[in-house]
């Protein structure tokens, strides 16, 4: 026999052996290798290896593969039987074990689940919109970046109708008056509301607003209609029939209910309870114009174009129309844009609604989500390779009797999928009664488990065959490689496969544990910021009185003269301000003015700057509170913006140039909005008390329940049919910061989660290298160790690994949050000394932890431990 | 073998695994037919027909030889039964009493 050296190619015998029968593969391989010798004595090196790989493939064939005995597949169910048994005993034995890693688990589980549940509601707003594809809101200036500004004026859009072909129909929609308070009459009953809206009746045809009563076509056709949600048709009628029944507003307005829908849907970015037609602007709104007032923009648009419309080339369109105000004049439709349907909700621009959400926190939450589920997971492969280690014993026996790799790492795969199984049955159990509830309360929402969602179940199924596969596999890889015999002896090296990947696992714990941590104090410190800092005007002490008809605000001068006879009232002023809510925007014209701009305006009488301690700088305030007509007071920004060096005595007027008057005054900056925004120009418009929408009540005393009473008094004796509503004017301004309150009281609560993870994660890997060390602190103890040596013996692994995780944390922390403060105009400073303190306690923690540990290994007997040597 | 008849391919495995009596396995097979009738066989066609035949009852088996050419790997060698035998000879017969009633194809 000739000697050739040269091999056939060995992953081919490797797959035969794999796809053949056993008892035939000797045969059928010695043949291979006969036939390669064979023809390597003719052919050269390459053809003959292809020629056996051929030949090799050429076996995979029906013929031999029917051969595979089916012994192992009939025993399947009694193999699974007996996984189960041995699982459930195991698992009973160490209940403990078995607690930990299913409350660490479904934790992890449940917030991935809350996340998706709460980025899927986020992403569902005004989706339920059967056209929202084609619906776009008319706005102007930078909307994309949140500096723009959503409301435009009424006669556009039917213009913009005309022109542009695309538009198919469009609605305006606003509220009945520039406060958002009227008052709505029926059989006796007075209620204020806050969501009379006005609105053209396409909205019907535009949005997905079903009609319980009435028709689509005829409901808003009649001006003096009006239709009303289902709660408010409860809320007036109970369970009689509203229709033909007649409302009375503001005890000026009939109207007279011609239908009823559906409550507007949590999830949508609008959201009112009564509609009239449009057409009543003018009749409601004083001053408004439905045709004219181009430069009032104090409306929302809506827009539907049509199928396949290019929303690119509609704005063009829009923004290139001709509008001829007369006198040769043309209105600048430029900076006219639309805005789609799905945008509005994420973009928090000025005049929305509702507050915006900004889109960054869905991918902040998923993040940190994932993140969670991470660290749950690590922890559950961690503590059961700490359980497991028990059951070497048993992986010994069984490979003795006959098992193969596979059946092992089906046992453990299997008996992880139980666990995981139960975690997510708990986990789905606690979101249901205990997160989701929590959590629709902090973000006002309305997130529900719905099992009918194909998405939510393969989200949930995907979890927990993610979770049992990789986990059950790599704790058998772990295991299955232990000898037989080693493992029946009680012998095992010490697993230091995995202590690099297990202390890389640990760290980035350490690291999301530290960055969460570190983000709740400081966006705790910068709420405690934004409600204590100094706005330029008062805000404590301060009650808001609702005038909500024109008859309480006919009866003002009475009930303020009430008002301040109380000991304990300081001022008493009339307003039109909401904190926050700078909603009429208008062009004033000043004397020299080049070109038109909009301020925000704020109607107030002559008393409110004294009442809300603001800080004149111009101008005297004795003159301003006696003097009986309109005035107007400047803010600081008002005047650089228009660029005067003092604008006192200078001709101004928000009401068109034939209404100019010189100017009272100029007031210190005040933050008139949320701290969000710097401090745009203000016109404080000035009149005489009233026509206010509320009385601005300061108060001096101490008791402010007392105080509150008596005011109560007071206004019922004037109005006794109206009901006496109110609001303190601090938290007003603490609603601005609903969205902030909202992610500190999340971050909050993640980081607890974050941190019990951590912990017990560390607690588990302790105990596992306690496990695994016994003999040798058992020697230790021997040789007279004191208890802090084994302290720090214990810990200083980890510590060394803190601080590695820090140094990743801190950085990071640091530039997330300087990013999320800089949407304030007014922030805190990231303090160093924070930074440290925070990282101090956290290496605090880990002592405890290994503290506790150390403890227990006093209870070593050395006697014991060492005896199996 | 498609019901009680012997394939042509069964056939001429069988016959060569008369012909060599005691080496009768897989790789010699092919080589065998390839040397008498010229013909390219694949050495897995080989192998099914002779468990098929063994699994119909045509061949036995048992295990034989190993060589260091094969690895150290033992060689199966098959022997077709006294029934094999006989449904050979058949199957000869039947062919040539069809050829006698062809006078045309008969050689001259």
């Amino acid at each position: 026999m000739s000697k050739n050296q040269t091999s056939p190619p060995a992953w081919a015998l490797r797959f035969l052996r794999w796809f053949c029968p056993e008892q035939l593969q000797e045969s059928i391989i010695g043949d291979l290798l006969e036939q390669y010798e064979i023809n390597r004595n003719s052919k050269s090196r390459l053809i003959s290896n292809w020629l056996f790989s051929y030949n090799t493939l050429r076996f995979l064939r029906y013929g031999i593969l029917k051969r595979k005995s089916v012994r192992h597949q009939s025993n399947f169910s009694a193999m699974l039987q007996n996984y189960l048994r041995t699982s459930i005993r195991s698992l009973v034995r160490n209940k403990f074990y078995l607690f930990l890693n299913v409350f660490g688990l479904s934790i992890g589980i449940a917030a991935c689940l809350l996340c998706y549940l709460h980025i899927n509601y986020e992403l569902s707003y005004d989706q339920y919109n059967s056209n929202a594809d084609n619906i776009y809101r008319l706005v102007t200036g930078d909307v994309k970046g949140g500096n723009g500004w959503v409301k435009v004026s009424a006669p556009m859009p039917p213009t913009l109708k005309k022109g542009v072909p695309e538009i198919e129909r469009f609605t305006r929609l606003t509220n009945i008056t520039r406060d958002p308070q009227v008052t709505v009459e029926y059989n006796r009953a007075i209620f204020s509301e806050s969501k009379f809206f006005l609105a053209d009746p396409d909205i019907l045809k535009i949005f997905d607003i079903p009609l319980i009563r009435g028709q689509k076509d005829e409901v808003l056709a009649d001006q003096n209609s009006v239709i009303l949600s289902a709660s408010m048709a409860k809320k007036y009628f109970r369970n009689d029939d509203p229709v033909g029944k007649t409302l009375r507003v503001d005890d000026q307005f009939d109207f007279q209910v011609s239908g009823v829908f559906e409550d507007v849907p949590f999830n949508s970015h609008f959201d009112f309870d009564f509609l009239i037609s449009f057409e009543n602007l003018e009749r409601v709104l004083p001053g408004t114009s439905t045709t004219s007032n181009w430069g009032q923009f104090n409306y929302s648009a809506y827009l539907l174009l049509a199928d396949g419309s290019n929303p690119d080339q509609v704005q063009a369109k829009i923004q290139a129309t001709e509008v001829n105000i007369g006198t040769n004049r043309n209105f600048d439709l430029g900076q006219i844009g639309i805005q789609p349907l799905s945008e509005i909700h994420f973009v928090d621009n000025r005049g929305n609604q509702k507050q915006a959400y900004n889109f960054k926190y869905l991918y902040i939450y998923g993040a940190i989500a994932i993140a969670i589920l991470f660290i749950s997971f690590i922890n559950f492969v961690n503590l059961s390779i700490a359980g497991s280690t028990k059951r070497i014993k048993e992986v010994g026996v069984r490979k003795v009797v006959g098992a193969n790799r596979g059946e092992l790492i089906l046992q453990f795969i299997s008996e992880s999928f139980l666990i995981a199984l139960f975690a997510t049955i708990v986990s789905l159990l606690l979101s249901q009664f205990l997160f989701i509830p929590a959590v629709n309360n902090l973000m006002s929402s309305q997130i529900a488990l719905n099992f009918t969602d194909p998405l939510m179940i393969a989200v949930i199924l995907g979890l927990l065959l993610l979770i049992a596969f990789s986990s059950g596999s790599y704790i058998a890889f772990f295991i299955a490689a232990a000898q037989p015999i080693n493992a029946l002896k009680g012998m095992h090296k010490a697993g230091n496969r995995g202590k690099i990947f297990k202390s890389l696992l640990l760290g980035i714990q350490f690291c999301i544990s530290t960055v969460l941590i570190l983000s709740s104090v400081f966006i705790y410190q910068q709420l405690q910021f934004l409600g204590t800092k100094d706005l330029g005007m008062s805000k404590d002490q301060i009650v808001n009185v609702a005038l909500s008809n024109s008859t309480a605000q006919e009866n003002s001068e009475l009930i303020a003269s009430r008002f301040s006879q109380i000991s304990g009232v300081r001022d008493v002023a009339g307003s039109n301000f909401v904190p926050g809510a700078a909603n009429w925007n208008q062009t004033v014209w000043w004397e020299g003015q080049e070109e038109p701009i909009s301020m925000f305006l704020i109607g107030v009488d002559e008393q409110f700057i004294k009442t809300v301690d603001m800080e004149l700088v111009e101008g005297d305030l004795e003159a301003i509170l006696t003097n009986q007509s309109s005035q107007y007071v400047l803010n600081e920004a008002a005047v650089k913006r228009i660029g005067w060096e003092s604008a006192l005595g200078k001709s101004f007027s928000a009401s068109g140039a034939s209404n100019a008057i010189p100017i009272s005054g100029v007031v210190k900056d005040y933050n008139f909005r949320s701290l969000h925004h710097g401090i745009d120009p203000c016109v404080l418009v000035i009149s005489p008390r009233r026509k206010h929408s509320q009385l601005v009540v300061k108060l001096d005393g101490a008791n402010v329940r007392a105080l509150l009473g008596q005011l109560q008094n007071a206004f019922l004796e004037v109005l006794p049919e109206m009901q006496f509503e109110y609001t303190f004017m601090d938290a007003g301004f603490a609603r601005l910061y609903e969205a902030e309150n909202r992610t500190s009281k999340i971050v909050g609560a993640l980081t607890v989660v974050a941190i019990m993870l951590a912990v017990l994660g560390l607690y588990a890997l302790l105990s596992f290298a306690l496990q695994e060390r016994t003999r040798e602190l058992a020697i230790r103890k021997v040789l007279g160790v004191k208890l802090k040596q084994i302290l720090m013996l214990l810990s200083n692994n980890y510590v060394r690994l803190l601080i590695a995780a820090n140094i990743i944390a801190i950085p990071l922390t640091w530039y997330m949050l300087n990013e999320w403060l800089n949407n304030f105009n007014y922030r805190i400073d990231l303090s160093i000394l924070t930074f440290g303190l925070i990282t101090a306690l956290t290496f605090l923690l880990i002592y405890m932890i290994a503290g506790i540990k150390t403890f227990q290994s006093n209870r070593i007997n050395p006697t014991e431990a060492l005896r199996n040597d | 073998m498609k019901g009680n008849y012997l394939g042509e391919f069964e056939e001429l495995v069988m016959l060569t695994c008369v012909l060599l009596k005691e080496e009768a396995y897989g790789i010699n097979i092919v080589q065998e037919i390839k040397t008498r009738m010229d013909r390219n066989v694949n050495l897995s066609a080989v192998h099914v027909t002779l468990y098929r035949l063994e699994d119909k009852g045509l061949v036995t088996s048992i295990m034989g030889g190993a060589t260091s050419q094969r690895g150290g790997r033992r060689k199966r060698i098959f022997q077709v039964t006294s029934i094999g035998i006989k449904l050979l000879r058949e199957a000869k017969e039947k062919r040539e009493n069809l050829w006698n009633l062809l006078p045309e194809l008969k050689p001259l």
